[in-house]
């Protein structure tokens, strides 16, 4: 039995050439894989941080009619409870209000639509980073400061300091409210379409402007660790939505970048099909040419009354090792390009992607799985791709094989 | 004769010339699909947002660009649509007019985009007309009629012939409003194309902004590949521009940018691997025959004619790949031309919705793998051909 085995890594390195060229390149398509992955993860991590350090936040809580039909009426319901419910809570580092309202910006130059966010400055820079966002200027220092999108800035035609016109409607009657502001800081998101349709003044000043009272429409949580924060079965989500009030955290609000991890799975579930494919075509191409070299060897072989299995362990062990070498290649390979892309990253900046706009180059991550699951994966599908020619061996005709010597 | 040999040589061992013939075919059907795959998803979102809104090219002023003023105009719209009528290339073109305005109904209100547009030549640029939900495209007799997208219908509860009052601040800096008529509601598949736009005929909204000028012409070409070239070419005039659509949507042209970047990482290790397995089973098919170059040699034959054998016979093999690799390449991106891969969440991209990636046949999803396979077969086949050449006859045929 042993001696099969024997055989078989023997044979690997029977021909040099051939085995190092196969090795690596079932090494590269291994890489290739591992590389995928770390990238996906850098990807992910990157997104879920943007996005959830930006306006999403890690959880939002809003009224349910709210959520379906975002009109100014629907306010959370029970703010006080709710609040008070909130303190409670020791997963929750940190909170803050917000009021929104659709409205129109105008200047001498332009009137342009925008949607007006209300935030409590204080309480907002303790929960989300949106704070870091401001290009220019300073963030909302008086009642009537308001900081705007950049690209409003050239629309608007203003500069800091200059006065702008806010009309909205109110909440429960409709009617048409006015006030000036003056623009304090312009802040940049990164998309164009963010940066062109986005305004922020004072909590308070905003409910006044729209006879809201103390009502506001959201609670944005920080939790946090974001990705903690994502767990959907944690009962804090259900003991926050009191009330008619819906708690949520960033993967139900904003499905799309859930969307990219399943992405994620899918390119590398298509990077291994295609490597598995050309993987599959290599080795059965390297071990058939092994065979055909050696096909006197075979016969000679067989003729001793070598038996089928024998035959077929030899072979096995001749793939697997292969496999073995090439999950070596591999690792090493993917070594040094996930190195590479781990500190240099590839700059994916200014870039909208789900809704996020990526403000940093993506790093390769390195996780454990990715060094074990495809090394792993690729010298097991070596091993069974090598049992089709393990099988053709056991079917060589001894007559023809013994009379073939070219 | 050399020729003769390399073609017999490769019908010798069959089995052999299978196995090296299915590496290349592999390879040329892997990066032929892929290829198809990113042409189809990017193909069909270019087509799908200058069809639907930007058309292939816009002319603006210059400044409006970056401001969107309504007093940054077009002021020679006569001249340029002469202009662009003569232009062989020019399919149909289209003047607008838009400016943000507040819609009021009862006592809701939502922000729009007021757009003026002629009825007879938007419907020759964009496909608005087609995907009016209910209602009738107006004709340009009426005044005051518009047609709006169905989240505004949603949002204000608008059916068709309600009024509707518009908002908003007039060129000469005046309050600007006036009641409209809802004539059709429109429907967009994508969300963020369907934002909140209100159109109306080009007068109404020129009477309605106090304004003669317009602020923007969308031209479709014959070709859309086109643009960039016509952009180059055709003169507006002064303080104006003419932007390609890679201009127009520049985010998501970046995006598309990196994003084909990185996808020409992925051909590179594909190819990589393609040409590792190219390479083993030519220099072994090759290296097992070394006694026969050794005869070849020993009867006289020049190493040149030597090498020429070998690099023709990979040559072949790669031709017949080649062959097969089309056939079948065409009819896997055939299924993927017509069923595509849909996704489980849609996603937005540079700015633009994904829901569908379908692939596409373009000519290069069958020229470029070729390349690769010629190219790749010829490298690879460069080694062993040169080291058979060099082979001293009496060594050769002592092996074995």
């Amino acid at each position: 039995m042993l001696i099969f085995v024997k055989l078989g890594i023997r044979n690997v390195f029977r021909n040099k050439r051939r085995s190092f060229l196969t090795s690596a390149a079932i090494g590269v398509a291994i890489c290739a894989l591992i590389i995928t992955d770390g990238f996906m993860e850098g990807m992910i991590q990157n997104m879920v941080k943007t996005a959830t350090s930006g306006l999403l936040g890690h959880a939002q809580i809003h009224s349910s009619s709210y959520i379906e039909n975002p009109e100014v009426e629907f306010t959370i319901h029970g703010p006080n409870k709710l609040i008070n419910k909130i303190s409670k809570e020791s997963l929750i580092k940190s909170w803050s209000r917000r009021v929104y309202s659709l409205g129109m910006i105008s200047s001498p130059r332009n009137a342009i639509n925008t949607s007006l966010i209300g935030i409590d400055l204080e309480a907002e820079s303790k929960t989300t980073e949106i704070v870091k966002y401001l290009s220019k200027g300073s963030f909302l220092p008086s009642e009537n400061s308001i900081v705007i999108g950049r690209e409003l800035e050239k629309k608007l035609g203003v500069k800091i300091g200059s006065k702008v016109v806010v009309t909205t409607t109110e909440a429960k009657t409709g009617e048409l409210r006015q006030d000036v502001f003056r623009v304090s800081g312009m802040i940049s998101f990164g998309s164009k379409k963010i940066d062109s349709s986005i305004v922020f003044i004072q909590i308070g000043k905003l409910q006044k402007l729209l006879s809201l009272e103390n009502d506001f429409h959201e609670i944005v949580l920080n939790l946090g660790d974001p990705f903690k924060a994502n767990n959907q079965s944690n009962p804090i989500w259900e003991r926050l939505s009191i009330n008619n009030n819906k708690a949520r955290s960033w993967g139900t609000i904003s499905p799309g970048l859930n969307a990219v991890v399943d992405m994620s799975t899918l390119s590398i579930t298509i990077i291994g099909v295609i490597m598995a494919i050309l993987m599959s075509i290599i080795i059965i191409n390297a071990l058939f040419m092994a065979i055909f070299e050696r096909l006197f060897e075979f016969g000679v072989v067989r003729a001793l009354g070598t038996k089928n299995r024998h035959l077929i362990i030899t072979m096995l062990t001749e793939s697997t090792t292969l496999g073995v070498l090439s999950a070596i290649f591999g690792i090493l390979i993917a070594l040094f390009f996930g190195g590479l892309l781990a500190i240099y990253g590839i700059d994916y900046g200014g870039i909208e992607f789900n809704n996020v706009t990526f403000r940093e180059p993506i790093y390769f991550i390195f996780k454990t799985h990715q060094w074990v699951v495809y090394p792993m994966a690729g010298i097991f599908f070596t091993s069974l791709i090598g049992l089709y020619p393990a099988i053709f061996t056991t079917r060589i005709d001894i007559n023809k094989a013994l009379k073939k010597t070219l | 004769m050399i020729f003769k040999m390399a073609f017999r040589n490769i019908f010798r061992h069959k089995r052999r010339t299978f196995l090296t013939s299915l590496m290349m075919l592999g390879g040329y059907c892997l990066i032929s699909f892929s290829l198809s795959l990113v042409d189809g998803s990017y193909g069909n979102l270019i087509r799908f947002f200058t069809s639907q809104k930007t058309g292939h090219l816009q002319i603006h002023h210059k400044k409006y660009v970056e401001t969107e003023s309504i007093h940054d105009n077009i002021k020679n719209y006569k001249q340029i649509s002469s202009g662009l009528s003569k232009d062989r290339l020019v399919e149909a073109f289209s003047p607008r007019i838009k400016s943000g305005a507040l819609a009021f109904k009862k006592e809701k209100a939502v922000g729009v985009q007021l757009i003026g547009i002629d009825w007879t030549k938007e419907a020759l640029v964009t496909t608005i007309k087609k995907r009016l939900e209910k209602g009738h495209w107006p004709s340009s007799q009426l005044k005051n009629e518009v047609i709006i997208g169905g989240k505004i219908a949603k949002v204000l509860n608008l059916n068709l012939g309600d009024e509707l009052i518009l908002i908003s601040q007039g060129a000469d800096g005046s309050i600007a409003n006036d009641i409209f008529y809802v004539k059709a509601i429109f429907q967009s598949e994508d969300q963020a194309l369907d934002d909140y736009s209100v159109y109306t005929d080009l007068s109404s909204a020129q009477s309605f902004f106090s304004t003669k000028a317009i602020q923007e012409i969308a031209i479709k070409l014959k070709r859309i590949d086109f643009a960039s070239k016509f952009a180059k070419s055709f003169n507006p005039g002064e303080n104006l521009v003419i932007r390609p659509w890679q201009k127009i949507e520049e985010e998501f042209f970046r995006a598309m940018e990196v994003d084909k970047k990185g996808n020409t990482v992925s051909y590179i290790i594909i190819m990589i691997v393609v040409a590792l397995g190219i390479l083993n089973s030519v220099l072994m098919s090759i290296l097992e025959r070394i006694k026969e170059f050794g005869v070849l040699k020993a009867i006289g034959t020049s190493p040149k004619n030597l090498i020429m054998m070998i690099i023709m016979e990979a040559q072949f093999i790669a031709i017949i790949s080649v062959i097969f690799g089309a056939i079948l390449s065409f009819f896997i991106n055939l299924y993927f031309v017509k069923y595509g891969i849909s996704l489980s969440e849609p996603m937005t991209y540079g700015g633009m919705f994904i829901s569908h990636i379908f692939a596409e046949i373009t000519p290069r999803c069958f020229v470029q793998p070729a390349l690769i396979v010629f190219g790749t077969s010829f490298l690879v086949s460069l080694y062993p051909a040169f080291k058979s050449a060099r082979v001293s006859p009496v060594e050769a045929l002592r092996e074995n």
